[in-house]
């Protein structure tokens, strides 16, 4: 159960990584394609304490605020350890010159996009789906009501 | 803090927080004297000139300037405003942007969901076609670069009406760049049209909508702690198109907000319905001395659901900017998002801005870059249909006034009903009267659908005729037109003049006929035609009603005129 927990709330808490935006992740995917063949180890070590210029080192609280789960003094702590190992091991392969090669962000699809005509499909029910929901009032998913104010 | 995609209805009523913000300006803005139809008045000087320069008196109605007249002495400094409007137009197409389901407006809740736009595990999605047709055409229309390789990017935050945790969107390479649209100010003052300013369009960007939070009901009468989630409009593909910071005043910017909504109806891209939420505009907003450089802070408004709403929220924001700088009280003015409250007629704040980084975009890795080719581009481009500046243009070479030409091409329907009036051998200005007028009211007034209209275009193409050839008057056109609304001209050649003649409405020209009823009328009323050759020649009018009456309002209004004025001046017998 808490390994559940555990688990989705790194996730989330990943998501919420401050990344400088897409330049830098475009750099690091291209950078992944490049340096496969590369012992990856060897790299790490030489990647010294710097945390990369493109990724801020992690706090786990402001994190933890924005993706809305509330954490524990302990878990902050052991939390941020982890975090920052594989923020610092995704930051060495910054060090990667990727000078002239275009940015891969994903699988190649060669030149051509996959488009779904504007058809509806029909499904038979949402009730499948709705049931899902851990709260609900008549064909309304209840949610916590969120108060903006409280998040200023 | 939690950012939300587009600006969507505010809950109903203001928290109690704001409510208090909200009367301390209007308290602030009293004790300038401004009340509240001041503050609508005093945006009514930016509209029709080039650029509202507002000073603290100037921004007060005349009697409050008495008030001010201190202030402004002390300090007589002219501000303008600076504002940019972000406009999420959605897109009229069958189903959302990345899943097949239905997008239509006003289902059961939650009834035109799936897996991939709740957001379950394991499911991808896939870019709608007629999202990318539609939004190339409108980003050509807005003469806009359409980028043949774009992406798509995640802008995350947690809220519960979007089910992801993200919004598919597209940050650093949007669909379409750099373009413009040329707008007509009108100038109130006038009513004869305006003034043409062109404001840029920093991009246009294709993005999902997120679902819709339900606070009313039973929930928010009993302070629960909770809302209710329809998820129907999470996926609903979105055009996000920014403008540049070009506009100055209220004015301008509702210009601008309806001519968008004009060429994606034109397009046939988006119905831009505001009261549905299908069109939503979003205004920044900041003030700053006359020949500074530098902008002000800046202040993001939304809830307008019109553009009359618009131009107000914006006076009201322009107003309470410049009384808390001339009121040493600039620390007032925080970057934050306001909302328009309609009732009150004033903005209050929603919360602080946060900044851009918060939204932690990364590119979505579950769709492939958007790649379009420059034949396929092309191909859009010639599908461009008509569009409001271009029919503007044709209506002002056939000869119609720029306010006519501004008011026929407002509505898409109006528009084509008078090209068929036109094309049916009606002369433009008289049909451009009769369509504009008559018409218009009628439609308006029956919610009627101008594709649908019962009186065929050729219908009131042969009534305008009847008229020009002296067959009927303009007066008994109008009498004739409720049976024509109502379809009874039917559209044949000749049906509307038999119609007329069947009801005994042909216009009485012959000039024995108009004298033979002239002389009775004179001689029926003695007393008054005594009078008028004794002097009192307004009596005039008095002749011609008791004429036209006679003649069941059929006698040529010229030809009689002439006849009667024979009559009157002839020496008396």
């Amino acid at each position: 159960m808490f390994q559940l927990r555990c688990a989705a709330a790194t996730s989330r808490l990943a998501r919420a990584l401050p990344m400088r935006a897409d330049a830098a992740a475009a750099r690091s995917s291209s950078a992944a394609a490049a340096v496969r063949l590369q012992p990856c180890r060897a790299a790490a070590s030489s990647g010294g304490g710097d945390g990369g210029d493109g990724v801020a080192p992690p706090d786990v609280r402001e994190l933890a605020r924005m993706a809305h789960i509330s954490v524990t003094d302990q878990e902050v702590a052991d939390w941020g350890r982890k975090i920052e190992g594989i923020v610092e091991w995704f930051g060495q392969l910054q060090e990667v010159d990727v000078e002239g090669v275009p940015p891969a962000l994903r699988a190649d699809v060669e030149g051509a996009s996959t488009l779904r005509p504007d058809e509806v499909v029909r499904r038979a029910a949402g009730e499948d789906l709705l049931q899902q929901a851990a709260d609900r009032e008549g064909p309304f998913v209840r949610v916590p009501k969120i108060a903006t104010a409280a998040d200023d | 803090m939690l950012l939300r995609a587009g600006s969507r209805a505010a809950p109903p009523g203001a928290p109690a927080g704001a409510q208090r913000l909200c009367g301390a300006v209007q308290q602030q803005l009293r004790l300038f004297g401004v009340c509240r139809r001041a503050v609508g008045a005093a945006g009514g000087l930016g509209a029709g000139s080039t650029a509202a320069r507002l000073t603290a008196a100037q921004s007060a109605s005349p009697a409050a300037n008495l008030a001010t007249d201190a202030a402004a002495a002390k300090a007589k400094v002219e501000y303008e405003a600076v504002i940019g409007i972000e406009t999420h137009v959605q897109l009229g197409t069958r189903t959302k942007a990345f899943c097949g389901c239905a997008s239509e407006f006003g289902a059961e809740p939650n009834t035109h969901v799936c897996p991939v736009c709740l957001g379950h595990p394991g499911t991808l999605p896939v870019l709608n076609a007629d999202v990318v047709r539609k939004s190339v055409l409108a980003g050509l229309a807005l003469n806009a670069r359409v980028a043949l390789e774009s992406k798509f990017d995640r802008k995350q935050y947690f809220y519960p009406d979007l089910p992801k945790g993200y919004q598919i969107s597209q940050y650093d390479v949007p669909l379409c760049e750099g373009g413009w649209v040329e707008v007509i100010v009108p100038d109130t003052s006038t009513s004869t049209g305006g003034e043409s300013r062109r404001i840029g369009v920093t991009r246009a960007h294709v993005e999902e909508d997120a679902g819709k939070l339900v606070h009313g009901g039973a929930a928010s009468l009993s302070g629960s702690d909770f809302s209710l989630v329809d998820y129907n409009r999470a996926g609903v593909p979105l055009l996000e198109i920014v403008s540049e910071p070009d506009m100055r005043t209220g004015a301008e910017a509702a210009a601008y907000g309806a001519e968008i909504r004009r060429i994606m109806r034109f397009l046939g891209v988006s119905d831009g319905n505001m009261a549905e939420g299908s069109m939503r505009c979003d205004v920044n907003i900041s003030v700053r001395p006359v020949g500074r450089a530098e902008f002000g802070t800046k202040v993001e408004i939304k809830n307008m659901n019109s553009f009359n709403a618009m131009q107000r929220a914006i006076e009201f924001e322009i107003a309470r900017q410049v009384e808390a700088i001339e009121g040493g009280r600039s620390g007032e003015v925080v970057q934050e998002t306001r909302l328009w409250d309609e009732g009150r007629q004033c903005t209050y704040s929603m919360r602080k801005k946060e900044g851009l980084a918060d939204y932690r975009y990364f590119p979505e890795p579950d769709l492939p870059p958007l790649v379009l080719t420059q034949q396929w581009v092309d191909e859009v481009q010639a599908s461009m249909p008509e569009l409001p500046a271009q029919v503007r243009a044709r209506y002002a070479a056939l000869g119609l006034s720029q306010y006519d030409a501004l008011v026929l091409s407002d509505d898409l329907g109006l528009s084509r009903y008078y090209d068929a009036v036109v094309a049916a051998g009606a002369p433009p200005k008289p049909a451009a009267n009769w369509v504009m007028g008559d018409v218009n009211a009628w439609v308006k007034e029956q919610r009627a659908d101008w594709a649908a209209l019962p009186m065929a275009p050729a219908a009131l193409a042969e009534m305008i005729g009847l008229i020009e050839d002296g067959t009927i008057s303009g007066k008994i056109g109008k009498e004739v037109l409720p049976a024509l609304l109502a379809g009874e001209g039917g559209a044949g050649a000749g049906a509307v003049r038999a119609l007329v003649e069947a009801k005994g409405l042909v216009q009485i020209s012959d000039p024995a006929a108009l004298a033979a009823i002239v002389d009775g009328v004179l001689a029926a009323n003695q007393k008054q035609l005594q009078q008028y050759r004794e002097g009192k020649t307004k009596l005039q009018g008095f002749f011609v009603g008791a004429v036209m009456k006679e003649s069941k309002g059929r006698a040529n209004p010229a030809e009689l005129n002439r006849i009667l004025m024979e009559r009157l001046n002839a020496p008396a017998e």
